[in-house]
C-alpha cells in the first residue's frame, strides 16, 4: 500500500483570511438577535434586493444626463454620485463592523492576526460598496454608450474604476476609524464616531439636494479642462481613468495625472489603513472593552447636574412624579453617554433635522408666503424626531436590564414612557426648533418665525405621546433589531408630514389672514384635549409581564 | 507548559500585574483565585494574547506568545468570562468558524461537534437552526466551551466557566478537566467560587493587587498558613479580615 493511501491527506480547510470574510459578511447583513436563521435570511435577501433596486432608481438621474455630454464629465458624474451614495451609506455602516465590542474576546485569541481581521473587513466593506456601486451605474453603464468619444471599451474601463473607487472609499473609511481607534481613547472615540456619523448623514442629504442642481448647471456641462482645484476632486480623478481607457474629446495629457491620483491614492490609503494602523487595530480593538482602556480613568463624579437639574424649576414642576423622573435620568443618561444608542439615534434622526431647513431654503423662492408656510411645516416636522428617538430609545444592547422594570411594584409603565418622552422633548425637540428659530430669525433678520414658532411649541409635546398608544413602552426594554422596522419607519414619516402640514399650514395662513393669536388659543385647546385624550387611552393600554 | 516570567501591565498610573512569575506545570488543573481587581483577567489575556504585556513574557510550551502569537494561540483553548459569542450565526456556523481558523476542515469539525454535542447534552436542531442571539445562558457557555476545546488545545484557559452552567452540566465539565489533565493537558481554571476550585484543582495560586502571593496544593497551603479551610487562607491572605462581623452588623443596621 502506498504511503498516500495508508495516511490519506487530511482536507485542507479555507484560509484564514477566507473564514473571516465569510464571517463578516454574514455579520453585514444579519440582525443580532433573530430567532430562526431561515426567516432572518429571506427578510435579509429581501432588504437587500430592496436596497440595489433603489440604487438602481437613483442611478437614473445621472444616466439622464449623459447624452450630448463627453465621456469624461459623464465618468466623473457617475462618480461623484457613486461617491455620494455608496461611499456615504458605507461610512455610516461601516463603524458597527470596525468596532464590535465584544470581538476582542472572541477573536484575539484565536490563531488570527489584527490585520488579517481589518484586511476581511476591508475587503467585505469594499465588496458590499461595489455592490451598491454597480446598483448605482447599472444605467449609466449602458447610457455612457452615447456620450461624445465614447467607444465599447467604457464598459470594461468604467467598471475597473469603479472597484478601484470602492477600494479607495473603503480603505479611506477603515483609516479615519482606524486612526480614531488609535489615537483617541474609548469614550472620546464614541464621541468622534457619533459626529463624523452624523456629519456624514448631513453630507449625504444635502448631497442629494444639491447634486441635482449642481448637474444642471452650465459650467458643469461644459467644462472643457481640468484646472488645479479640480485634482482635489476623487471623482475626476476615477473618471479620468475611464476617458484614458475608452476615449473622450479632451486632450488625454491633461488626464494622466488626475488617473495617477486614482492609482495612487488607492494604493497608499490602502497601505496606511492596512499595513500601516492595521497593527494597531488589536489594541484599538481591546480598548472598546471597559476593562482595558489605556486613556486616563475619570476621577469626577457623573451624572451630577442631572440630578441638581431636575430638581430646580421648571423640571422638577415637570417631573413631579419619582418614577417619570427617575426615567427621565436614565433616558438623559443614555442619550448621551450610551455608544450605541449615540450612533443610532442622532445620525438617525440628521435627516429630519436637515430636509426642513432644505426645504426652507428651497421654498425661499417662492417669496415670503411660501416661506411661512414652509417654516411652519418645518418647525412641526420636528414631531418625528420625538417618534424616531422614542422609537430608538425602546431599544438598547442593555435590554434585558428591563427586567427591573417588571419586578418593581408599578402600577403602569405610562410614567417611564413620560420621563423617557419628556427627556426626549427637553435635549431634542426643544432645542432643536429653538436653533431652527434662531437660525432663520438670523437669516431674515426678523421676529415673525419667532412667533411662527409657538403652533410647533405646543404642538411637539402633544405629538410625542403617539408612539404611547402603540401600546406598552418601556425604555431600552427591546434588542436593537426590533428598531428596524421599515414599515413603522414610513408610517412615523407619512403621520408627521401630515400633522406638521395641517398645523403648520393653517398657522401660517391664519397669519396671513390676521387671526394667528384666535388660531393660537384654538390650536392649545384642541392639544389640550388630544393630550387628555392620549392619556386616558394609554391609561387602558394594559402592563403586560415581561415577554419570553 | 506555562511559563510567565515577569509579567507586567499597566493601565494608565493603575498597575494590573507586577512582574508576574510563576511556572504551570504539565497535566495540572491549577485554580486561579484572587479579589475582584487582582488582575487574573488582565493575566490571562496576555498568556492569551490579547493583551500586550508591558514588561516580561509568557511561554506556551515553549512558545513565546508575544513574538510567535499565531504559534501559540494555536495551542491554547480560551473560554473568556463574558462568552461572547457572534449573535447572529447560529451555534453550528460559529464552530464550524472557529474550527476552520484552527485550520480544522468542516468534514473533521462535524462529528468533533457532535461529541461536544452529545457530552452537553445540546439540541442539534437548536444548534443548527437557532442564532446564537436566542440561546439561554447555559447553551451560549456550552458553546463557547466547545469553541475553546474543539481544536484539542495543550493548555486551557477557563475564566469563569461555569457561569450559566446547570449543575448536572457543571458535574460533567468537573469531570472532562480532570480527563483532560489526567491527558497531560495544562489547565487554569480561574474562579471566585472557591468550593469548585479546591474540589477540581491540584494546586491553587492566589493573587492580590497584581502580585502573586501563593502557589501550592491547598492542603500544604492551609497547612503552611494555619487555615482550616480555602476560604479562610483565601481571607486571610488578601487582607478582608472579620467579614462575618461586618455582615452582622451591617444587617442589624439595614434591619433597625
Amino acid at each position: 500500500m502506498s504511503p498516500a493511501v495508508e495516511n490519506p491527506p487530511a482536507r485542507r480547510s479555507p484560509s484564514p483570511a477566507k473564514v473571516l470574510r465569510s464571517l463578516f459578511w454574514k455579520l453585514l447583513f444579519r440582525g443580532r438577535s433573530a430567532q430562526q436563521a431561515g426567516a432572518q435570511k429571506t427578510r435579509r435577501q429581501m432588504g437587500l434586493g430592496l436596497t440595489l433596486l433603489i440604487y438602481a432608481l437613483v442611478g437614473l438621474m445621472p444616466a439622464l444626463f449623459a447624452k450630448n455630454a463627453d465621456l469624461f464629465v459623464f465618468a466623473c458624474t457617475l462618480h461623484g454620485c457613486t461617491m455620494m451614495f455608496a461611499s456615504l451609506t458605507l461610512a455610516s455602516s461601516a463603524g458597527t463592523m470596525l468596532f464590535m465590542k465584544e470581538e476582542a474576546e472572541i477573536l484575539l485569541h484565536r490563531p488570527v492576526t489584527p490585520q488579517q481581521m481589518l484586511r476581511a473587513k476591508c475587503a467585505v466593506l469594499a465588496g458590499f460598496a461595489l455592490m451598491l456601486a454597480l446598483a448605482l451605474n447599472l444605467a449609466g453603464f449602458v447610457a455612457g454608450l452615447g456620450c461624445k468619444g465614447a467607444t465599447w471599451r467604457f464598459i470594461p474601463a468604467h467598471l475597473f474604476s469603479t472597484a478601484l473607487l470602492m477600494l479607495f472609499s473603503a480603505s479611506s473609511i477603515v483609516l479615519a476609524y482606524n486612526a480614531c481607534l488609535k489615537w483617541f481613547g474609548r469614550e472620546r472615540l464614541d464621541n468622534i464616531l457619533t459626529t463624523l456619523q452624523s456629519l456624514l448623514t448631513i453630507v449625504m442629504v444635502m448631497g442629494g439636494q444639491i447634486m441635482p442642481r449642481v448637474m444642471q448647471l452650465d459650467a458643469f456641462k461644459h467644462f472643457d479642462h481640468v484646472s488645479g482645484w479640480m485634482l482635489a476632486l476623487p471623482p475626476l480623478w476615477f473618471g479620468a481613468l475611464d476617458a484614458l481607457i475608452s476615449g473622450t474629446t479632451f486632450n488625454p495629457a491633461t488626464l494622466w495625472l488626475p488617473a495617477a491620483f486614482a492609482l495612487l491614492a488607492t494604493a497608499l490609503t490602502s497601505w496606511l489603513a492596512l499595513e500601516k494602523l492595521g497593527s494597531a487595530y488589536g489594541q484599538g480593538l481591546m480598548n472598546l472593552n471597559e476593562s482595558a482602556g489605556t486613556v486616563k480613568e475619570r476621577t469626577k463624579p457623573r451624572g451630577v447636574w442631572l440630578a441638581a437639574l431636575v430638581k430646580l424649576p421648571p423640571l422638577s414642576w415637570w417631573l413631579r412624579d419619582p418614577v417619570e423622573r427617575e426615567s427621565f435620568k436614565l433616558t438623559t443618561a443614555y442619550l448621551f453617554r450610551d455608544r450605541e444608542i449615540k450612533l443610532r439615534l442622532y445620525p438617525g434622526i440628521m435627516p429630519m433635522l436637515i430636509m426642513p431647513l432644505a426645504m426652507l431654503f428651497s421654498g425661499g423662492a417662492g417669496g415670503a408666503e411660501a416661506t411661512m408656510m414652509m417654516q411652519g411645516f418645518a418647525t412641526c416636522f420636528l414631531g418625528m424626531v420625538s417618534l424616531q428617538a422614542m422609537m430608538f430609545l425602546g431599544c438598547s444592547e442593555h435590554w434585558r436590564a428591563a427586567a427591573f422594570f417588571y419586578v418593581a411594584p408599578l402600577r403602569h409603565w405610562s410614567p417611564l414612557f413620560h420621563g423617557a418622552r419628556k427627556a426626549v422633548l427637553c435635549w431634542l425637540s426643544f432645542p432643536v426648533l429653538i436653533l431652527q428659530t434662531a437660525l432663520i430669525c438670523g437669516l431674515q433678520r426678523s421676529w415673525t418665525p419667532l412667533a411662527l414658532s409657538l403652533p410647533a411649541l405646543l404642538f411637539l409635546p402633544t405629538f410625542s405621546l403617539v408612539t404611547g398608544l402603540m401600546g406598552q413602552w418601556l425604555p431600552l426594554s427591546k434588542p436593537p433589531e426590533d428598531v428596524k422596522n421599515t414599515t413603522f419607519g414610513c408610517l412615523m414619516m407619512v403621520a408627521s408630514m401630515v400633522a406638521a402640514g395641517v398645523i403648520g399650514g393653517m398657522a401660517s395662513w391664519m397669519w396671513y389672514v390676521g387671526h394667528f393669536g384666535i388660531f393660537l388659543a384654538l390650536e392649545a385647546l384642541a392639544m389640550l384635549g388630544a393630550t387628555v385624550l392620549m392619556k386616558y387611552l394609554m391609561r387602558d393600554t394594559p402592563w403586560v409581564a415581561q415577554p419570553e | 507548559m506555562i511559563s510567565i516570567q515577569g509579567l507586567t501591565k499597566h493601565f494608565g498610573a493603575q498597575t494590573a500585574v507586577d512582574h508576574l512569575s510563576w511556572e504551570v506545570p504539565p497535566g495540572m488543573i491549577v485554580g486561579l483565585l484572587g479579589p475582584n481587581g487582582a488582575g487574573k483577567t488582565t493575566t490571562l489575556k496576555m498568556v492569551t494574547g490579547m493583551l500586550q504585556p508591558d514588561a516580561g513574557r509568557a511561554l506556551i510550551c515553549g512558545v513565546d506568545v508575544t513574538t510567535h502569537p499565531i504559534e501559540a494561540k494555536r495551542l491554547l483553548g480560551f473560554v473568556p468570562d463574558s462568552g461572547a459569542v457572534y449573535e447572529s450565526l447560529t451555534g453550528l456556523e460559529f464552530l464550524l468558524m472557529i474550527g476552520a481558523l484552527y485550520g480544522i476542515h468542516e468534514d473533521e469539525a462535524r462529528p468533533r461537534i457532535r461529541q461536544f454535542l452529545d457530552f452537553f447534552e445540546l439540541d442539534e436542531q437548536t444548534l443548527t437552526t437557532k442564532l446564537l442571539g436566542a440561546y439561554s445562558k447555559g447553551m451560549r457557555r456550552k458553546v463557547v466551551i466547545t469553541a475553546a476545546l474543539l481544536h484539542n488545545p495543550k493548555v486551557v484557559l477557563l475564566d469563569e466557566p461555569l457561569d450559566g452552567l446547570d449543575a448536572n452540566a457543571a458535574v460533567g465539565f468537573k469531570a472532562l478537566l480532570e480527563t483532560l489533565a489526567r491527558e497531560g493537558k495544562t489547565i487554569v481554571y480561574s474562579s471566585h467560587v472557591l468550593d469548585v476550585v479546591e474540589r477540581v484543582c491540584n494546586r491553587v495560586a492566589i493573587m492580590a493587587q497584581g502580585r502573586l502571593l501563593v502557589e501550592g496544593s491547598p492542603q500544604e497551603l492551609q497547612h503552611q498558613h494555619g487555615a482550616d479551610t480555602l476560604e479562610q487562607l483565601f481571607t486571610q491572605l488578601t487582607g478582608l479580615s472579620g467579614l462575618e462581623a461586618r455582615a452582622e452588623t451591617f444587617a442589624k443596621n439595614m434591619l433597625s
